[in-house]
């Protein structure tokens, strides 16, 4: 896998040293620096130094005592949690139908799934806030869960499929040699194959969700039903004269954690179902 | 256990492609059929019909005297091997050949020792607890063997089940499949695109050509009573040569010279109205050097002399290739034939002829020989239609 | 697929009183069953997305010919295309559309670039493959809201250490400092899933081509622009469409830099601002639609250079 007429000379190895170095800088300052922020104490929270010079676990211990982050981050969760089980449940079953079966009307989803994941969200912000009102769903968890499935929904069918699709053919129709009916098939041959594909995929979708600001904001009203992100951006500290950077720099910490901890732990399959829509196509 | 009848079969494509066109065959209850043909011939189609993998468009399918056209694959009770061997690879060897029995509710005790009895005739009872993707080639293929045979079905399937292994395991497994299915006795359907499986394996052969069967057979009596062109031009390896050749008064003028037809083809010949151009077609083991052959029987075969192109000593016996002047046989047949064979596109014009000479003959790469060739086992054919002109039962 | 009833029947002159009864079940059993599990599992599927989608999209475009104030519920009424001279003569509306259209160009082709830098480094790293790939994936998973708050907070005068090494000046105040910024964050934030996408399609270059065009003289720079670019088109043109499209519709790292101020409005920061906080829901949808019809320009053009590799267009995946 080495470069063209390359030999691994310790000078070409300190050579990608020092870039991946660079990367990895890259990739950390902006995350070490609210770390940073979220360690400092409200004295010296203001002083621009990238090091805290004291630390404190103040801006914790605040945060976790009001009900507006405690409140937001079970909602976060609860919201993304429903949101992603449901888009992959629908999901997989779509995905297998498109990779597998042959039936009228495919390619219609697979148009439909694809103009979605092209479209302007915001575009869907002014008639949902108005029918989601009249509905009374405004302001609710699934008022915010039903928008994130449909957009989830092209994602987990693309990257899905792609997995579906490397599960050699002939196994289903040897399963139903076997004596399977087309469920057993899917459900004893398909699904424990596919069932890497699909923990990927909900990674994904969680991601998404989890990371999603626009319907978050627009749809709910009150501390209720506000996930973080849209929480953050109300943080206003306890006084009005009092910097509230201490506290969204705590909280994006803590809905940070989790991000980390997956891709740390699943980085290879991460990038496997980011990528995989994209080259096959 | 049973026969299987395939009453005017057809499969016709939404688009109106015809893959199978009305197949007539009747498979005895514990026989060996081999389907061949050139990729596209429609012989796999052949094969997912019988399995139900795909609908049949007209025409019976009767599995043990009942029709089966509308019952889906589960319901036939006929087991199949891929030619990928699809097996399940998040189950172990064990699972995998349990899993047919699993689907048909066995019980515990029996899936156990139906599929330990398998895994002792495929010897694969050391690697039950292992994956497939643990196995080598020759493994997995005896593991999907053994997920076909545990369940005895009626009738076993195999879509080119050796077509991905190498040259060496093809050749022993060729004959561990054939003494499975002696052994087991059960009716097999066996596809391939291999001419020498198709003539080593099976108690017939059935030879197909863009979705038509042309010919049923057993394997020696497709090889020396051809029924058209196409037959003789697929079965057999080296395959026939194939010569343009005018019949007049009964003798038979071509590049290998002027011969006497014997009297055996001479009221062939006269039987079947044959045109005055024809294609004769001669197997290279009828061949001789001239040097080596007697007196009586040189007179009355055909004789020609021609520089050896290339020169290969089996030890047994040798081949020498020769390229003659003159116009190729031409037919639509042998252009297929050419093409599956990858060698329409080898350049060169003229006949090239493969003879097989014993190999006491004294011929030389590069230098001029007499070659002789057997006028009684020379076949002709009409061009236009491919017809073999010579074609008898016995 | 199967062939239908009247083709069916009409092969059946050889023997119509066996073949024509059967005959009216074309479709075996196996295929029918197949075609209903294909509706099946798709339903749930197709069900939200078009009650999600499809009505509101038609509500928007019946919202965007009224009058509709949230604040004056009475004076609703229908105005046809009134909204939309009123939105697109505008200068907010322009400045935003410019602003947008500039952020969307300059960071994409910046994350073109220093995508396929980084994807050229994983794709190729001796040493240390799995950390880049570990790292670069933080800043695609951290939520944008987060990212934007560390920049924010970054650049604010006093807190920042970025705002401190520059002088302490408030660069979030003017509108092109401010601007530059925001196109900071996003291009920190999505650079790796373009160089992701980017090193898929790197993957697809043989490393035998690469070896005969080195053995047929092309240096490296050459070896990248003639062989490595030309087979990789079609993952780059799938990045470019991807980026370009979630790069217009530009809203967290805004709302959190800038909320818009001083003119850094993009078309998606505006139409929020007209709904949410002005509660014009008939200019808002009158924007929304106009942000639709954009992205639909956008993706047509797209779709157009992809040819008949755009994704979706085949279902076999195999190419």
């Amino acid at each position: 896998m080495a470069g063209i007429g390359g030999a691994e000379t310790t000078g070409k190895k300190v050579g990608w040293g020092v870039l991946n170095t660079v990367v990895v800088i890259y990739a950390l300052v902006p995350v070490l620096w609210i770390v940073s922020l979220s360690f400092k104490s409200s004295e010296t929270l203001a002083d621009g130094n990238f090091i805290p010079r004291e630390w404190s676990l103040e801006n914790y211990q605040n945060i976790f005592s009001t009900t507006e982050f405690t409140r937001a981050l079970v909602n976060s969760i609860g919201i993304a949690i429903i949101a992603t089980t449901i888009a992959v449940v629908f999901g997989t079953m779509a995905a297998y139908a498109i990779a597998r079966l042959d039936f009228p009307g495919k390619n219609l989803l697979v148009g439909v799934s694809l103009l979605i994941a092209m479209f302007p969200q915001v575009s869907l912000v002014s008639p949902l806030f108005e029918i989601e009102r009249s509905l009374g769903l405004f302001d609710t968890w699934p008022g915010l869960i039903l928008p994130y499935i449909t957009f989830a929904l092209p994602l987990a069918i693309y990257t899905l499929s792609a997995f579906f699709r490397e599960i050699p053919w002939e196994l289903e129709k040897a399963a139903k040699m076997d004596g399977a009916t087309p469920g057993q098939a899917f459900r004893r041959v398909i699904a424990p194959l596919a069932a890497p594909g699909v923990f990927t995929t909900a990674i994904l979708v969680f991601i998404f969700c989890w990371n999603d600001f626009l319907f978050a904001i627009s749809l709910t009203s009150t501390e209720q039903t506000r996930t973080v992100p849209v929480a953050l951006s109300f943080f206003t500290g306890s006084s009005q004269f009092e910097d509230p950077a201490g506290s969204i720099a705590a909280a994006a910490v803590v809905i940070t954690i989790p991000i980390i901890l997956f891709v740390l732990f699943f980085q290879r399959r991460i990038v496997a179902g980011l990528t995989s829509g994209a080259v096959k196509g | 256990m049973a026969e299987i009848v395939l009453d005017q079969v057809t499969k016709r494509y939404p688009d109106g492609a015809l893959a199978v066109q009305e197949v007539n065959l009747e498979i005895a209850d514990g026989e060996f059929i081999i389907l061949v043909g050139p990729s596209g011939c429609g012989k796999s189609t052949t094969l997912n019909m019988i399995a139900g993998l795909e609908d049949i468009t007209d025409g019976e399918l009767r599995i043990g005297g009942q029709r089966v056209n509308e019952r889906a694959p589960k319901d036939r009770d006929i087991a199949m091997v891929f030619q990928s061997y699809a097996l399940y690879p998040h189950m172990t060897v064990k699972e995998n050949m349990a899993f047919p029995l699993r689907l048909a509710k066995v019980d515990n005790a029996t899936v156990e020792r139906k599929v330990q009895e398998a895994a002792e005739i495929l010897d694969l009872t050391q690697h039950l607890d292992r994956k497939p993707s643990n196995l080598s080639g020759g493994q997995r293929q005896r593991v999907a063997m053994g997920r076909a045979i545990v369940r005895s079905p009626k009738a076993f399937l195999m879509d080119e089940p050796l077509s991905n292994l190498d040259a060496k395991l093809r050749v022993q497994m060729r004959t561990s499949v054939s003494r499975l299915q002696k052994q087991l006795g059960t009716t097999t359907v066996y596809v391939t695109h291999d001419q020498t499986e198709a003539m080593t394996l099976g108690d017939r052969v059935v030879v197909m050509r863009g979705g038509v069967v042309q010919q049923i057979g057993a394997p020696q009596f497709l090889y020396e009573h051809p029924a058209n062109l196409f037959v003789a031009g697929f079965i057999g390896s080296p395959s026939m040569n194939f010569v343009p050749a005018t019949l007049e008064n009964g003798a038979l003028r071509s590049v290998l010279g002027d011969c006497t037809l014997t009297d055996r083809v001479r009221q062939l010949v006269e039987g079947s109205d044959a045109p005055r151009e024809v294609i004769m077609g001669i197997r290279p083991e009828h061949f001789e050097d001239a040097a080596l052959v007697d007196a009586a029987a040189l007179s009355s075969g055909g004789k020609f002399t021609s520089q050896v192109d290339v020169l290969e000593s089996m030890g047994s016996d040798k081949y020498a290739y020769f390229n003659l002047t003159g116009e190729q046989a031409a037919s639509a047949e042998l252009q297929e034939l050419a093409a599956d064979a990858g060698a329409d596109d080898v350049p060169g014009d003229g006949i090239s002829l493969v003879t097989r000479l014993s190999s006491a003959s004294g011929a030389v790469e590069g230098a001029s020989a007499d070659i002789w060739f057997d006028a009684d086992k020379v076949q002709l054919f009409d061009p236009s239609s491919g017809r073999n002109l010579t074609y008898t039962e016995r | 697929m199967s062939q239908t009833t009247t083709e069916g029947t009409a092969k059946t002159e050889t023997s119509p009183e066996t073949v024509a009864p059967k005959k009216k079940v074309a479709l075996s059993e196996g295929k029918r069953a197949e075609r209903r599990l294909g509706w099946l599992l798709c339903a749930p599927a197709a069900i939200t997305m078009i009650a999600v989608t499809g009505w509101p999209i038609l509500y928007s475009l019946l919202l965007s010919m009224q009058r509709f104030d949230l604040k004056f519920p009475d004076r609703t009424e229908w105005i046809w295309f009134d909204n939309y001279v009123t939105v697109l003569s505008s200068p907010y509306w322009w400045n935003a559309v410019w602003v947008t259209v500039l952020l969307t160009v300059v960071t994409v082709a910046v994350e073109l670039v220093l995508g396929m830098s980084l994807a050229l480094i994983m794709h190729r790293a001796l040493v240390g493959r799995g950390i880049v790939r570990t790292t670069t994936l933080i800043p695609y998973g951290i939520v944008t809201v987060v990212a934007a708050f560390s920049w924010r907070f970054a650049w604010t005068p006093g807190t920042g250490y970025l705002a401190e090494a520059l002088g302490g000046d408030p660069v979030l105040t003017e509108k092109i400092p401010a601007l530059m910024v925001v196109g900071l964050a996003e291009i920190w934030k999505t650079t790796p899933f373009m160089a992701l996408l980017l090193m898929a399609g790197l993957a697809l270059v043989p490393d035998d081509l690469l070896k005969a065009a080195a053995m047929d003289g092309a240096s490296g720079w050459q070896r990248f622009i003639k062989i490595t670019v030309p087979i990789m088109k079609p993952a780059i043109l799938v990045a470019l469409l991807f980026r370009t499209l979630d790069a217009f519709r530009i809203f967290d790292n805004l709302f959190v830099l800038t909320a818009g101020s001083q003119g850094t409005s993009s078309v998606s920061m505006l139409t929020y601002n007209n709904l949410i906080k002005g509660l014009n829901l008939g200019i808002g949808s009158t924007m929304s639609v106009l942000i639709f019809i954009m992205v639909a320009i956008i993706a047509f053009v797209f779709i157009k250079l992809f040819g008949t590799a755009a994704p979706g267009s085949d279902d076999g995946g195999k190419r």
